[in-house]
């Protein structure tokens, strides 16, 4: 019995996988390994490393019943990383002057800011699954304030650290979930007027004064970093150059040329066909995961993780190609699931899996004489039933 | 309400897929504009240059009067010095260099004691020498890391930047040559000091000089700037300018300018001014004054000498004049030397103006007018000529408004009186005689260089030839360079004559040398100033003097204002032709022909004065040996007494073993 409910729900999850999803993602990391290749072998093969690993954490995220499973591991998430980046404020490392790593026994460093994203995300699809939006009119006063106050709290203790840049993702990634989801349209307008005034005030009184000549130098000439990959840009051209040629790169003036700077590389190696194949990639899988949040809009877990997915890659991808072309200010945006690096890599992975078991789990029915009748009729409470009948037998 | 609820989402996510298309729009824009837009870069190629000297100054018997020397500055970056290390990087550039430690300390701080930053000057015109040292301890503070980089790229760094910052001038002889050789200025162009000549030779030859081209290498160059020695590389030797070789030899030039010295203070004149010329091809053997100056250090006092004398110094030159109009006249046929004219005892009125002789005679031959100086007899030889004749046989003894042509920069000319003034019979009598024209010593010299060289003259030279360095090519310089003729070869046979009389018995017996042809004429001249005829002189002599062995020589020699004591030609002049012409003996440029028994007495006290020279050397050295003996016992002594205190110990050898060299 044990094991047949295992394969059934093994059968589940091939069955009903978004295959589509993960193909998509595949070019990307295609090119993203050439490039790294080329530029450092070593970083190469830990980047083969990372991606097994990710492999592992994308299965394993994808068989944890994360719909019986969120109640409790949303809020506990959330509480935990809030103490950690409050842990960090307290007697965290500092590296150049920011305080952002907790130093564990053993020599690890971890950065709990990075894995906020995630907590996040887990803990808006777990209370607006809860509590959703009246239909049609969107969150009240009273619920943004509570979802606001959810939000804002990890966040000021990240600006704390300092890490103004990844406060400002973390924002933008959380609100546009929020947005999607249904906010009543007077708050969006109160907001955005707001904003847009509390800016200056706030670029005057808030900010730091690195931070402060970080936005002078975009606004005026640019950084040398950003010169360098602007040269890099222009010299690929229209076609890019081979290996050998490409200077910029290989004569290491680009700098941080496997992070976050990668895309001045690519746009160096492959010119400007490369850089709109990328580009075009990530549009897709963007597109293709706000059309999955349009498809399910009935299931609002579903709904917060892939459009949550697809803003948060949106608002990467936009900071980093716009930093890397002299757009934005340089903040320290890695390019998602295409700069070298473990834990972002892990964390999108991570995702993936989650949306992939929501996904497959969104009909899931043992396949009984019950579920047969209960197909003819009620769809939802049949769904109700069915799973809470194999989880209680598992127990 | 579902559907209200669907068309919601549908248009939030189209909201989205909007943005998303006008941000990438904007991506793509800005790329197609880096991509084609013009980006500054650095050249791909880099060059070297290896500059090229100004040519050198040599004398004929090959010592270097003048050459360029280039210069080098010595620069660091301060952000690539190492704190730590500054300190032994000074006290080590200090050695090298001869710089005070505290000097270049002071070098890193500003006038108002802020530090400085980004490259520093340490050293200015460092010499060659210099350069080569510090090229080794460059080298040296690579390998002790005193430099090295702040930033990422840890290859990359700049260490002692030694730079060539220009040329300089350099008279190893300092003042000799001085007046004629002229001097420099130094011109900026491109952050590279170039040498430009200002004046005498360095001017008139300047383009010749400077005649160079820079070499390079040229070449792919990498990420710090070094050159690729790959294929494409391009060499270029340099070329310096071209060397001058004088005519003029240091020795005689030396021995001159003793001369003039003790003469100058002999004579309390200003100055004295004195050349000698090969008569046939009017080459100047040596030229010089008693004003001299370093080039290279001109004191205030020595301003007015910076013009060399001998052509920028129009005189009125008095009787030196007279062979000139009497050769104007033998060339005419008007006169021969045995022509007589009466000369009124020494004082004849012309139109309210009294031309008077020192010497009074109731008449002279034309010759004799010329050996006793008659101011009366040239003049009515002048008149005899007529204004126009009289004019152009001036102008073509090379006098007047032209250059002698001499290969000397700044050049001035002399000044004849107009044909309509030529008019008056006093202007006309004289100019006959030497006053209201003016001539420079070049001018005269070139002049009188006729009547020694069968009626020729050519234009004086300094310069022998060019030659570029390394090669035996000789050019020379056309420029100015004609022959022309301004009397026939008997006429001046004859003036030749007529001024060795002169030597014999009259003004210049002073001159006289047993064994010698020489000839010459005096000019005591009063100096026209502050409207009126001081009693203040020229005294010059221009003559020859030639020996049996077809060699001859012009030789010209001006006083200017000598004391009252000497103010006669005869007393300052002369003599100092005399010295010369001596001079040219020793310097066996002339050879006195002598009976046979004082040429044997004359060997006799040469080679007794050799004898002398080498007994005292002999003995000197004999001195010097005992002394070395004495001192090398006595060290020898010490040592054995040591010895004894150590057992061990070897004394050098003994001083009277036979040494091995």
């Amino acid at each position: 019995m044990f094991f047949k409910i295992i394969l059934d729900y093994i059968i589940q999850l091939t069955k009903h996988f978004n295959y589509l999803l993960i193909i998509q993602i595949l070019p990307i990391l295609l090119i993203s390994t050439k490039l790294i290749k080329e530029m450092s072998p070593t970083l190469y093969h830990k980047q083969i490393a990372y991606y097994i690993l990710s492999l592992f954490v994308f299965i394993i995220a994808s068989y944890i019943p994360w719909r019986y499973l969120l109640w409790l591991v949303a809020p506990l998430s959330y509480i935990i990383n809030s103490i950690l980046l409050f842990a960090v404020l307290v007697a965290g490392k500092t590296i150049l002057g920011a305080t952002r790593w907790l130093a564990l026994p053993g020599g690890i460093t971890i950065q709990p800011s990075e894995f906020m994203k995630l907590t996040i995300l887990l803990f808006l699809a777990w209370y607006v699954a809860k509590y959703p939006p009246p239909k049609g009119r969107g969150y009240g006063l009273f619920q943004f304030i509570l979802l606001s106050i959810i939000i804002l709290l990890p966040s000021l203790l990240i600006l704390k650290e300092p890490d103004l840049g990844t406060t400002l993702l973390l924002l933008l990634g959380a609100y546009g979930v929020l947005f999607v989801v249904g906010i009543n349209w007077k708050i969006v307008i109160t907001l955005v007027v707001a904003l847009a005034f509390a800016t200056p005030l706030a670029y005057k009184y808030a900010l730091k004064p690195y931070q402060k000549k970080r936005i002078e130098d975009f606004l005026g000439k640019p950084s040398y970093q950003v010169q360098q990959a602007l040269i890099a840009i222009g010299s690929g051209g229209k076609e890019g150059k081979p290996k050998e040629e490409a200077t910029q790169t290989q004569l290491k003036f680009l700098p941080v040329a496997t992070t976050d700077f990668i895309f001045a590389y690519l746009g160096e190696r492959f010119g400007f066909k490369g850089m709109v194949i990328v580009v075009g990639l990530y549009v897709l899988l963007i597109i293709h995961l706000l059309i999955i949040s349009y498809i399910y809009k009935d299931d609002y877990q579903i709904v917060v993780i892939s459009s949550g997915l697809a803003i948060l890659f949106f608002v990467y991808m936009g900071v980093n190609i716009y930093m890397v072309i002299g757009l934005a200010p340089v903040v320290g945006a890695p390019l998602p699931m295409f700069s070298h690096g473990g834990t972002s890599f892990v964390i999108f992975a991570f995702m993936f899996g989650i949306l992939e078991n929501l996904i497959s789990f969104k009909a899931y029915k043992p396949y009984n004489s019950d579920t047969k009748i209960d197909m003819v009729g009620q769809k939802k409470d049949a769904k109700k039933k069915s799973s809470l009948r194999v989880f209680s037998s598992v127990g | 309400m579902r559907r209200k609820k669907e068309k919601l989402l549908a248009k939030k996510v189209k909201f989205i897929k909007i943005i998303i298309f006008i941000l990438s729009t904007i991506f793509f824009l800005k790329v197609l504009y880096l991509i084609f837009a013009h980006i500054h870069m650095p050249p791909k190629r880099k060059e070297i240059k290896d500059r090229a000297l100004r040519g050198s100054i040599i004398s004929s018997d090959g010592y270097i009067i003048s050459r360029s020397i280039k210069k080098w500055s010595a620069s660091i970056h301060t952000a690539y010095l190492d704190p730590k290390k500054k300190d032994f990087f000074l006290t080590l550039f200090s050695i090298y260099t001869n710089i005070p430690k505290k000097e270049l300390e002071k070098k890193f701080f500003t006038k108002d004691g802020k530090k400085k930053k980004g490259w520093i000057t340490l050293a200015k015109d460092l010499d060659a020498k210099t350069v080569i040292f510090l090229k080794d301890l460059k080298y040296k503070l690579n390998r002790f890391k005193v430099f090295r980089s702040p930033g990422i790229n840890k290859n990359f760094y700049y260490g002692l930047t030694l730079t060539p910052t220009g040329e300089a001038r350099e008279y190893p002889l300092h003042e000799t040559l001085s007046p004629i050789l002229g001097y420099t200025r130094n011109k900026e162009e491109n952050h590279y000091t170039k040498i430009v000549g200002f004046n005498g030779i360095e001017k008139y030859y300047d383009k010749y000089l400077n005649d160079k081209i820079d070499g390079y290498i040229s070449g792919k160059r990498d990420v710090i700037g070094n050159i690729i020695f790959d294929k494409s590389v391009q060499f270029k030797q340099k070329e310096n300018g071209y060397n001058l070789v004088l005519n003029i030899s240091l020795k005689l030039q030396k021995t001159l300018d003793v001369i003039l010295d003790s003469y100058k203070e002999k004579l309390h004149a200003k100055e004295i001014i004195a050349a000698v010329m090969r008569s046939e091809d009017s080459k100047i053997i040596a030229m010089t004054s008693s004003n001299r100056y370093d080039p290279l250090h001109i004191k205030p006092d020595e301003i007015e000498n910076l013009q060399p004398k001998m052509i920028s110094y129009p005189y009125e030159p008095g009787s030196v004049l007279k062979p000139i109009t009497y050769a104007i006249a033998l060339e005419k046929g008007i006169i021969t030397p045995q022509t007589v004219f009466p000369t009124f005892n020494g004082k004849m009125h012309v139109g309210g103006f009294t031309i008077t002789d020192d010497e009074p005679f109731s008449s002279l031959s034309a010759l004799d007018i010329i050996v006793h100086s008659s101011n009366i007899g040239i003049s009515q030889i002048a008149w005899k000529i007529g204004r126009k004749d009289f004019k152009d046989g001036l102008l073509r003894f090379g006098l007047g408004a032209q250059k002698s042509g001499i290969d000397i920069g700044n050049e001035q000319v002399g000044k004849i009186y107009s044909l309509a003034k030529l008019r008056y019979k006093t202007n006309f009598a004289t100019t006959a005689y030497g006053y209201g024209i003016h001539a420079t010593f070049a001018q005269l010299l070139k002049a009188y260089n006729c009547f020694n060289n069968d009626g020729y003259s050519l234009p004086p030279r300094v310069v022998n030839y060019l030659t570029k360095p390394n090669s035996n090519k000789k050019f020379f310089v056309k420029k100015d360079y004609k022959a022309i003729h301004p009397i026939s070869a008997q006429t001046a046979q004859i003036v030749k004559d007529t001024l060795k009389e002169v030597v014999k018995r009259g003004t210049g017996s002073a001159a006289k040398i047993e064994g010698l042809e020489i000839g010459g004429k005096t000019g005591t001249a009063m100096i026209y100033e502050n409207g009126k005829y001081q009693k203040e002189y020229h005294a010059s002599f221009y003559g020859f003097a030639n020996d049996k062995y077809n060699h001859r020589y012009t030789i010209g020699v001006l006083v200017i204002r000598p004391d009252y004591q000497h103010h006669f030609a005869s007393q300052s002049a002369v003599p100092v032709f005399k010295e010369i012409v001596n001079a040219l003996i020793d310097n066996k440029l002339l050879k006195p022909d002598l009976s046979y028994q004082k040429q044997k007495e004359k060997e006799e006290l040469e080679r007794q004065k050799e004898e002398k020279i080498k007994e005292i050397q002999r003995q000197k050295a004999k001195e010097i040996k005992e002394k070395l003996r004495k001192e090398r016992e006595k060290i020898r002594k010490e040592e054995l007494k040591k010895a004894k205190s150590h057992p061990h110990f070897i004394p050098s050898p003994s001083a009277n073993e036979p040494d091995l060299f």
